[in-house]
């Protein structure tokens, strides 16, 4: 762009030159021209002074000789006056003729060479008039004094008629100078506007050029500009140029472009960041829920642990206090069904003591239980198979799967560490729920063992009769139980949970109501060399 | 920047608009000299010569002497003793006889005259002839020829072919030869006898080896066939009546000239080197000579001559 403005400047202040030139040279003629007017005006003015210096000579001469004066200053004054303008034009000639030559004025130059011809002859005629004169105006001898009279008068006369033809032709030469200068400033004049006229077009012509090769591609710039700001980073200034690698706006355009691009890929790159941090953010969130979760099942496994810690002790406690009255109770009930053997009323009294002691042999179940489910302190650990533990709880349950279809699908496991009595009261406690929750016999319990990382995951899933949303989160509290009245004693799936907390491990409860349950067991596979807790 | 270009522009035009124009040459007052000094100059050669040869003298004693010294051409040695006593001039360059006779008859005072640069400030009369004529000085040959002389009032143009003459024994001088022709100047006579129009001239010898430089034909073909005792050269002498203090201030300006430069200009165009004093007694050997030839110096007939 600097050089399409450097360029079209100097187009413009050439043509601009140009045109000075040829009004200067136009006008140049003419002031040149009317110099060798003015010239010529001296010139003539001279030839006039001339003239009458020399007729003055002439009479003061005469007067001389005739006796009228013998002063002879103001001839000589004449003469020298006379003598000096020779000198002057003589001098003026040559410079006179290096004008006209400047000014390309052929035939003038032939006529001036002619006239400075005469004027020679005047200047030589001039020097023998002085001479005689100088001779004339002191000799006394009368042949010499009529001779020189003769002499002075004849070159006197000569030297006027030389002066006077010069001067002629001087004054002819002027009105013709004088013509010539009217062309010539009426010439002048039509160059001179032509001139400026054609200037200022063909500049207005360059600078539109120029201006239009400059404010295209920059409003092409603007609009991609526009464009990119808006957002679109995928428009592209073009600009059309031959000479790419010497053009500012060419350089510009491409460096912009280039921008555009890095800014479409920082773009790019900024929403894949705004989606990875989104995502981010919403694995964030999930895990933070999970974390949430997972620490509410924390907090609520910890609370139940405690709680079934302080059940347990209570449990312990009460355990401990019921037991030796319940073994008392027994075996007083024995004792009286011996006594009474044959006493009247013995089948009525047979059935009340018979059922006195299911009560103390139910009693002391749950005694059992409670203690059961205290006994936390005293596991056995050692290396177990989890499936063999299922097809021992099985087999326990054999008889109670009736028409319930069992689905094993059972894989390859490492062992665990576990007490396989405790473990296999687990996997029995579950089923037993699953066999109670089909009340008709009839469903699917499915049992799955697999190994995840470092654990051994069992799923027991059945199509009983699922347990109600608002009751999911408390099956594992110890005494908490949809069976009926009288059923078991609420303790089971607690027992199970404190079992399976006790290896490390995870018991987990799904369920819909009508749907069935699902119950997942994770135990961490066996650390080698580890046998208790 | 573009407000800067114009800016300089614009201050160029102004500038270029600004110069003065040529002033006209003022007369200062002290240009203007109250008082005319006049000096007369003799034809000793071609009267423009004279003029050019003394105007610079003019100037330059105009300055020294804050007076407007004129220069006056006459045209006759015979007309200077009319214009000293009718006061029509001041003084004038005197040939030693023109101002020996003056000296006899009006009050003149000589006051100093110019020395050329080989310390010569006279000069003798000389007769020159052309070599082809075979002219010598024995003035046997001379008789019946034609001889160009000056003035009556002039020592080498008249007195001295006169006394050379005598000294020859020819006492008719002017029966001896065919004719005499008064010609009104030195350089006429020399040119007289150059161009043929005499066969003998009188002249001066400082006038003769002047033109001899000037023009190489008359040592080529001009031979000197007698010459004269040396006599002083033309001096300024001034009218005795002349106001005291300018006598005085020209006399000192005179002697002064060769140390200031207007002053050396115009030793220049006389040809001279100074000015010295010129004193009457220097005059007496020329005395003689008149006297020898018998010219009473305030009776000799010759002022109403041209």
């Amino acid at each position: 762009m600097k050089k399409r403005l450097i360029y079209g400047l100097a187009i413009v202040l050439f043509m601009f030159s140009f045109g000075a030139a040829i009004v200067i040279k136009n006008l140049d003629s003419i002031v040149m021209n009317q110099r060798l007017i003015n010239e010529q005006d001296l010139r003539i003015i001279r030839y006039n002074d001339m003239l009458f210096q020399l007729k003055g000579a002439q009479a003061e001469l005469y007067r001389h000789q005739s006796g009228y004066t013998r002063n002879i200053d103001t001839l000589v004054n004449y003469i020298e006056s006379f003598d000096d303008s020779i000198t002057y034009l003589s001098k003026q000639n040559v410079a006179y003729m290096n004008d006209v030559v400047c000014g390309r004025c052929h035939s003038m130059q032939e006529r001036l060479r002619s006239l400075a011809e005469m004027f020679s002859e005047v200047e030589e005629l001039s020097n023998n008039y002085k001479e005689n004169v100088s001779i004339l105006i002191t000799t006394r001898d009368e042949r010499q004094v009529g001779f020189l009279e003769g002499q002075a008068a004849n070159t006197g006369d000569t030297i006027i008629g030389q002066l006077e033809k010069i001067r002629h032709a001087a004054e002819k030469m002027k009105t013709e100078m004088r013509n010539k200068r009217s062309v010539l400033i009426n010439r002048s004049r039509t160059v001179i506007l032509s001139t400026i006229f054609i200037t200022i077009a063909l500049s207005g012509l360059i600078f539109m050029f120029i201006i239009r090769s400059i404010t295209v591609p920059i409003n092409a710039l603007l609009g991609g500009i526009q464009k990119i700001s808006s957002g679109n980073f995928s428009e592209r200034v073009r600009i059309n140029t031959k000479t790419p690698d010497k053009d500012e706006i060419w350089f510009m355009a491409e460096t912009f472009n280039a921008m555009a691009e890095k800014l479409g890929v920082i773009m790019a790159e900024k929403d894949g960041l705004l989606q990875t941090l989104t995502g981010f953010n919403e694995e964030l969130e999930k895990r933070v829920k999970e974390a949430t979760e997972e620490l509410k099942r924390t907090q609520e496994n910890m609370v139940r642990n405690e709680t079934l810690a302080a059940v347990g002790t209570l449990a312990a406690g009460i355990a401990h206090e019921i037991n030796n009255p319940l073994t008392n109770a027994s075996l007083n009930a024995q004792t009286l069904k011996n006594k009474l053997e044959n006493s009247v009323g013995y089948e009525d009294i047979l059935k009340k003591v018979n059922a006195i002691g299911r009560n103390v042999d139910k009693a002391s179940l749950i005694a059992r239980e409670l203690l059961q489910f205290s006994r936390k302190a005293e596991t056995k650990m050692e290396p177990v198979n989890i499936n063999a533990i299922i097809d021992d709880a099985i087999a326990l349950l054999q008889y109670k799967f009736r028409s319930i279809r069992l689905h094993k699908t059972l894989s390859d496991l490492p062992q665990v560490m576990g007490d396989p009595v405790k473990l296999e009261q687990v996997f029995v406690n579950i089923l037993e729920n699953s066999i109670q929750a089909m009340p008709d016999g009839d469903g699917d319990i499915r049992i799955e063992s697999s190994r995840n990382n470092g654990s051994v995951n069992v799923k027991i899933a059945d199509t009983g009769i699922g347990i109600p949303e608002e009751n999911i989160s408390k099956v594992f509290e110890p005494f908490f139980s949809t069976k009926d009245v009288g059923v078991g004693t609420g303790l089971g799936l607690s027992i199970c949970y404190g079992i399976i907390s006790q290896y490390n491990g995870e018991i987990d409860l799904q369920s819909r109501n009508g749907e069935g349950t699902t119950v997942s067991i994770t135990i961490p596979v066996a650390d080698k060399g580890d046998n208790t807790i | 920047m573009l407000r800067s270009v114009f800016l300089a522009l614009f201050l160029t035009v102004l500038l270029s608009c600004s110069s003065n124009p040529e002033e006209i040459a003022k007369i200062e007052p002290e240009d203007i000299k109250e008082g005319t000094l006049t000096i007369a100059i003799l034809p000793e050669q071609n009267v423009f010569e004279q003029k050019k040869r003394y105007k610079p003298l003019a100037e330059y004693l105009s300055k020294q002497l804050n007076t407007n010294v004129k220069i006056k051409l006459l045209d006759s040695y015979g007309s200077i003793d009319d214009e000293i006593r009718d006061k029509t001039i001041d003084g004038a360059f005197f040939g030693s006889f023109n101002y020996i006779m003056t000296k006899a008859r009006e009050g003149i005072e000589p006051l100093a005259r110019p020395v050329e640069s080989d310390g010569n400030s006279n000069y003798k009369g000389i007769i020159v002839a052309r070599k082809d004529k075979n002219l010598s000085g024995n003035v046997q040959n001379w008789e019946g020829r034609t001889i160009a002389l000056v003035h009556e009032a002039t020592t080498a143009g008249y007195v001295f072919p006169i006394w050379h003459l005598k000294k020859n024994g020819i006492n008719n001088f002017k029966e001896y030869f065919g004719r005499i022709v008064f010609i009104g100047s030195y350089d006429a006579a020399i040119m007289a006898v150059l161009n043929r129009q005499a066969e003998l001239g009188a002249a001066k010898d400082i006038i003769f080896e002047k033109m001899v430089l000037e023009n190489p034909q008359i040592k080529e073909q001009l031979v000197i066939v007698a010459s004269s005792i040396s006599v002083p050269s033309s001096s300024l002498c001034v009218r005795s009546n002349l106001d005291g203090n300018i006598k005085i201030a020209a006399k000192k300006a005179l002697l002064a000239m060769h140390t200031t430069p207007e002053g050396k200009e115009a030793l220049n165009a006389l040809g001279a080197v100074r000015f010295k004093e010129t004193a009457d007694y220097e005059f007496d050997s020329l005395r003689q000579i008149a006297a020898d030839l018998e010219i009473n110096l305030t009776t000799y007939p010759f002022r109403h001559k041209k």
